[in-house]
């Protein structure tokens, strides 16, 4: 357990989050480990794996809550080099550059599920920079994504509804007493708390009205009394001299607003519509319980049985941010590493332009990742990282030296066999077997051009695509 | 110049130095391109230096900050050679003196070394390790004098290189692009006056040393851990740092050599105080403090091949370009025999541009053309074609005089002209081309109708002292001017071009409409400019007493012709009865204002009496009914002039500012002008308009109170 988050949820009569005990039916090998950093991190390299896979289960999830899974290719400043890089974007007023920084935050933090999480509320809370505009604002309110993201939803919502890039992107600013603006309201209620059919439209109105004179000066949240509408209002039947923070607490408290965030946890973590309702209403009864502390959810449903069971594992389709990351830091292409951004290009490319969003509503994720656009992208990636055209141009890159490394000496099947179990923990070879044929026919030699055709074909494959 | 070098540094044993500073100057040649003719290691045996016309022996002492003497300080001299057009003049620096006990120095030039004069001032620096270089530009009275070089306090430059990736870059090459100081040792008034109003500083520099110094002691290469120091600039200095590094887009850094400055605050005036709607951080230089990272963005290579004609025929010893390539570049990329090119750290974006520019004697045209490289690449493949164009030979001249005159010509295509959107003729604007002292100047155009457009060189000048340009403004001849539209707007006169952008005449001095075919001889074309009238005005006050240290606009035709004279009366030039001008005068310090129309008939001297200038005051609001406190006010005059005069007083002035409670006083408002107040706040641009009317305006000497007015924002 983490310090400072309550212990995960344990209800008497738990029925669908019983915690996960090794057996031989779901035993804690290669492909759980794999699993777990697939879906609560971006992907281990074969270092961490062997470590997670000799600590067991328990060690390993601590490890991950402590935001310490991660320890290849780790700087050892890495907080320090991602303050300076993130200045360093601000300074330069160019948004590709604060895509680059968050890359370079999945790449190489030590705590990946911090990061997952703020690429889970980025999307929570979709803000683009094309309205915003502005470089600083959106590092901000990433920030706060990070600092609160694992804490009680309170506290990670009261900022986020105040902070001026969400402002200037929802319209508040010119949300006035006399003429009121309904956007924020409304997104406040639809997409960040209680959802579609838990709320009327007389209600986002209403919480419009309560919402009034706040707004942005000198870049900074700023709350107007002179155009506070000040009259009583009813929000979800509930009536009051409301201002805004009476209104996040009302919508705090609702038995909805749990509920979606369960479902929003789950869809990271268990992959889409693949939890049935009763287990989703048990995840919401733990997060009331908490006062809606994520950290402690994230952990019920990690160390839980329904995570590691068979059915879970390899069924979620990777987003692209999982996708490209989790192929780098898989494959252990981080030295030289690649250019990050070149990586935010590619993840517009796959259909993930970080900081912009394609509309309040974010990306819609699961299967919609894939369509022949996206996947004809995500071969082309597979290429261009294989072809190490994703390095500095002045840089090489060797995968023989990856095969040697993991002693496959200079057999393409071998080395076919370990590119499918570092990429989606394959227990047999015939899959990659397969591959291997098509791309290589009967040559096992591991030429570097064999080996660059291999890495493509097998990051290309299906499987490669699920996590 | 290898020996004369070994004798001045005394023999042989010298030897082995001078070597190793022709290497160092030689790798510097491009780095001085930008600002000033080449650097580079010997004379041309074509181009001997001048010889000094009398002999003349340079003496002084070189001190420290605090008075006391520098023994054995090393003194360098800079060789001069001047341009030969179209060849770029050379400049290369010479030991000469070593300080002796206290601090002294002395030289008698050589024959060969080169001239001094008014509009050649070398300059000389003295170094010595563990403390800041100076220097200073000798003119001849400076020669006449004992010269006074004080060095300053040591404060190294340390940086740190990191990559996206946060990794170190290491042997980056750091080379010092120029210094600035301040002359009397502190940056407090420059810096100042960078927090007051950022865009000043830009290319007016209260005090440049020259940007041809020993670079060997002030280049470093980024370690092992993407660290370098930068040592002998001295405390008290901006030093420009050109960054380059293998792989890697280059960087500028403009330096702040002040223990423990603190850049931020100056970096947030250019939010405050920078242009309306530049973004946070504008497009204005950042400062750094002496201790800074720098963050190097991976290169993206281009490569591609030069052709023409349908035959593809490759185009060799072509130039090839970003814009974005450092400045210390050498050589620049250029195409191969096979017409191949390579060039190498481009920083990646949109807009990105190739310029391709062909051997001079190649009739080619150059070329812009926009690269659409696909995102997620690092290197990408981009062919360009070049079209052919026609040699076209100007001459200017003073019509009145006949004598040649120094200037430039460009071309602009006109409406109709069907090759201006074609590819290799959509770059179709020719930027001014010099002529030589005596006018010539030859220019390669693309086909098709348009427009030359010439004009006298304008020098650097500040905003004393006579005016550079005093020839009337281009008109057209009667032929010409069937062809070409005039619309006059005010005392704007404009044309349209081939994209309908409009041409401002007020730039030009002749113009001539001209329509060549593809594949013309060269073609000769004479611009004549016209001088015009002069009338000679005298300014007084209201009870005819004479004003000196006035301001004065219109004194020319062309743009910027405001002056501030000293005395109380001013020449006013290039007149003439079928444009008659208004002339405006302020003298801020007294609060009086006038104007007075010309039309070079008039007896000299001509009088303008000034009255009293008018102000406003208010309390700026907001549109939420907030005070927009701390922003600058600034006055828009619908006039062109007015807004000329305005905009010059203003940049040697402290700007205008609301207080804390938005309350705000302008004052020395032009009476009898349509105006507009805008507000910059930080990023926020607020403004009032409906302030005047056409007919309703300030009177001389109202004090208009506007009590709180509610701004409107540009969101």
């Amino acid at each position: 357990m983490v310090d400072g988050v309550p212990a995960p949820w344990r209800p008497r009569l738990r029925m669908h989050w019983q915690p996960y005990t090794p057996d031989d039916k779901t035993p804690w090998n290669v492909r759980r480990v794999i699993h777990l950093h697939r879906r609560a991190g971006f992907a281990a390299t074969w270092d961490e794996i062997e470590r997670d896979l000799k600590d067991g289960p328990q060690t390993t999830i601590d490890r991950l809550l402590a935001g310490k899974a991660y320890s290849t290719a780790v700087p050892e400043d890495f907080e320090a080099t991602s303050r300076l890089l993130a200045d360093a974007a601000v300074g330069s007023g160019n948004i590709q550059r604060l895509k680059a920084w968050w890359l370079f935050r999945m790449m190489y933090s030590p705590d990946p599920l911090g990061e997952r999480l703020a690429l889970l509320w980025h999307n929570h809370f979709a803000t683009s920079y094309r309205k915003v505009q502005d470089v600083a604002m959106m590092r901000r309110q990433n920030d706060l994504f990070r600092q609160f993201g694992r804490a009680p939803f309170a506290e990670l919502l009261g900022p986020v509804v105040k902070d001026p890039a969400m402002l200037l992107w929802l319209d508040a600013d010119s949300n006035r007493r006399a003429h009121p603006n309904e956007n924020l309201a409304r997104e406040l209620m639809e997409l960040f708390t209680l959802g579609v059919g838990n709320y009327g439209e007389t209600d986002v109105q209403e919480a419009a009205r309560a919402l009034t004179g706040w707004t942005v000066k000198n870049r900074e949240f700023r709350e107007l009394p002179a155009y506070h509408d000040n009259g009583e209002k009813t929000v979800l039947g509930r009536r009051g001299n409301w201002r805004g923070d009476d209104l996040i607490a009302l919508l705090i408290d609702q038995p909805a607003t749990a509920l979606r965030l369960a479902k929003r946890l789950c869809e990271l973590l268990m992959g889409e519509a693949t939890v049935e309702q009763p287990a989703l209403d048990e995840l919401a009864e733990c997060l009331r319980s908490t006062q809606l502390h994520i950290g402690s959810a994230v952990e019920t449903v990690l160390r839980s049985s329904a995570f590691f069971d068979d059915k879970n594992l390899g069924r979620r389709v990777l987003g692209p941010a999982e996708y490209l990351i989790g192929a780098v830091r898989a494959l252990e292409a981080l030295d030289p590493p690649p250019t990050t951004m070149v990586l935010a290009e590619w993840m517009a490319l796959l259909g993930q332009d970080l900081f912009e969003p394609p509309n309040v509503f974010g990306w819609a994720g699961g299967r919609t990742w894939i369509n022949s656009r996206s996947l004809v992208a995500r071969g082309n990636f597979a290429r261009r990282l294989a072809d190490g055209g994703l390095q500095n141009p002045a840089a090489t890159i060797g995968w023989v030296a990856l095969a040697q490394r993991h002693g496959c000496g200079e057999n393409a099947d071998a080395f076919a066999g370990l590119l499918a179990k570092l990429l989606w923990g394959a227990e047999t070879s015939d899959e990659a077997r397969q591959i291997k044929q098509r791309v290589l026919g009967d040559d096992t030699a591991l030429t570097p051009e064999n080996s660059r055709r291999l890495v493509a074909a097998l990051l290309g494959s299906p499987a490669a695509q699920l996590g | 110049m290898t020996k004369q070098c070994v004798r001045r540094l005394g023999g042989k044993r010298d030897l082995r130095r001078v070597a190793r500073w022709v290497t160092t100057c030689v790798c510097a040649t491009a780095l001085i391109q930008q600002v000033g003719p080449a650097l580079t290691a010997e004379p041309s045996d074509a181009a001997p230096p001048v010889a000094a016309a009398d002999e003349i022996t340079l003496r002084g002492r070189v001190l420290l900050p605090d008075g006391k003497p520098v023994p054995g300080a090393d003194v360098y001299w800079v060789q001069v050679e001047p341009a030969q057009p179209p060849a770029q003049g050379k400049r290369w620096w010479e030991k000469r003196a070593v300080t002796d006990d206290e601090g002294r120095f002395q030289w008698t030039l050589a024959d060969t070394d080169a001239k001094i004069g008014p509009a050649n001032r070398p300059p000389i620096f003295a170094c010595k390790a563990g403390l800041g270089l100076d220097g200073m530009n000798i003119g001849r009275e400076e020669a006449k004098s004992e010269l006074t070089l004080r060095l300053a306090e040591e404060v190294p430059i340390r940086g740190r290189l990191t990559d996206t990736e946060g990794r170190p870059v290491t042997g980056a090459k750091i080379v010092v692009l120029g210094v600035q100081t301040a002359s009397d040792g502190s940056l407090d008034g420059l810096l100042e006056k960078w927090k007051r109003n950022p865009q000043s500083m830009q290319g007016r520099p209260e005090r440049m040393l020259s940007m041809v110094f020993p670079f060997d002691r002030f280049a470093a290469e980024s370690d092992r851990e993407g660290r370098f120091t930068i040592s002998g600039l001295g405390a008290e200095r901006v030093v420009a740092l050109s960054i380059t590094a293998a792989g890697y887009a280059p960087e500028q850094k403009r330096v702040v050599t002040r223990a423990g400055f603190d850049a931020d605050q100056y970096n947030q005036s250019l939010v405050a105080n920078g242009p309306a709607r530049m973004g946070p951080l504008g497009r204005l230089p950042r400062l750094a403090p002496p201790e800074f990272d720098q963050v190097m963005e991976s290169e993206l290579v281009l490569r591609g091949t030069v052709f023409t004609g349908p035959d593809r025929r490759p185009v060799a010893m072509a130039l090839v370009d970003t814009g974005n390539s450092p400045q210390n570049m050498s050589p620049r990329p250029m195409t191969d025999a096979t017409g191949r090119f390579e060039v190498r750290g481009v920083r990646r974006g949109p807009n990105l541009t190739l310029f391709v520019t062909p051997p001079q004697d190649s009739n080619l045209l150059m070329r812009a053309q926009r690269c659409d490289v696909p995102p997620g690449q690092t290197e990408a493949e981009v062919d360009v074609e070049l079209k052919e164009g026609v040699f076209v030979d100007c001459h200017l001249f003073d019509q009145a005089t006949g004598r040649g005159i120094e200037g430039g010509v460009r071309f602009v295509p006109l409406p109709g002209n069907r090759f201006a959107d074609q590819p290799g003729y959509d770059n179709p604007i020719i930027s001014y081309r010099p002529t030589d002292d005596d006018g010539h100047v030859r220019l390669k155009v693309g086909p098709g109708l348009g427009v030359l457009l010439a004009q006298k060189r304008i020098t650097e000048r500040g905003i004393e002292g006579q005016p550079d340009n005093t020839y009337r403004q281009a008109s057209f001849s009667k032929d010409d001017s069937e062809r070409v539209p005039i619309t006059v707007n005010g005392e704007r006169r404009t044309f349209t071009s081939y994209s309908g952008a409009l041409v401002f005449l007020a730039s030009h001095n002749a113009a001539k409409v001209i329509d060549l075919t593809i594949g013309a001889d060269h073609a000769k074309f004479d611009l004549a400019f016209d001088p015009g009238k002069i009338v000679t005005i005298a300014i007084e006050d209201e009870q005819g007493r004479s004003v000196s240290d006035a301001w004065v606009a219109g004194v020319t035709e062309s743009m910027q012709n405001t002056l501030r004279i000293t005395e109380s009366t001013c020449t006013v030039y290039a007149l003439g009865a079928d444009r008659p001008r208004r002339i405006r005068v302020l003298h801020p310090a007294r609060h009086l204002a006038g104007s007075l129309v010309l039309t070079g008939d008039e007896p000299a001297p001509a009088t303008v009496r000034l009255a009293a200038t008018a102000s406003i005051a208010g309390r700026a609001l907001d549109p939420d009914g907030e005070p927009v406190a701390d922003a600058t006010v600034r006055i828009g005059y619908g006039d062109q002039t007015v807004s000329d005069l305005d905009r010059s007083v203003s940049m040697v002035q402290a700007p205008v500012k609301t207080d804390a409670d938005g309350r705000f006083l302008v004052e020395n408002v032009v009476p009898g002008e349509r105006l507009t107040l805008s507000f910059v706040q930080g990023d926020s641009f607020f403004y009032l308009d409906g302030l005047t009317t056409k007919e309703r305006q300030l009177d001389a000497g109202q004090k208009l109170e506007l009590g709180d007015v509610a701004l409107k924002q540009n969101r």
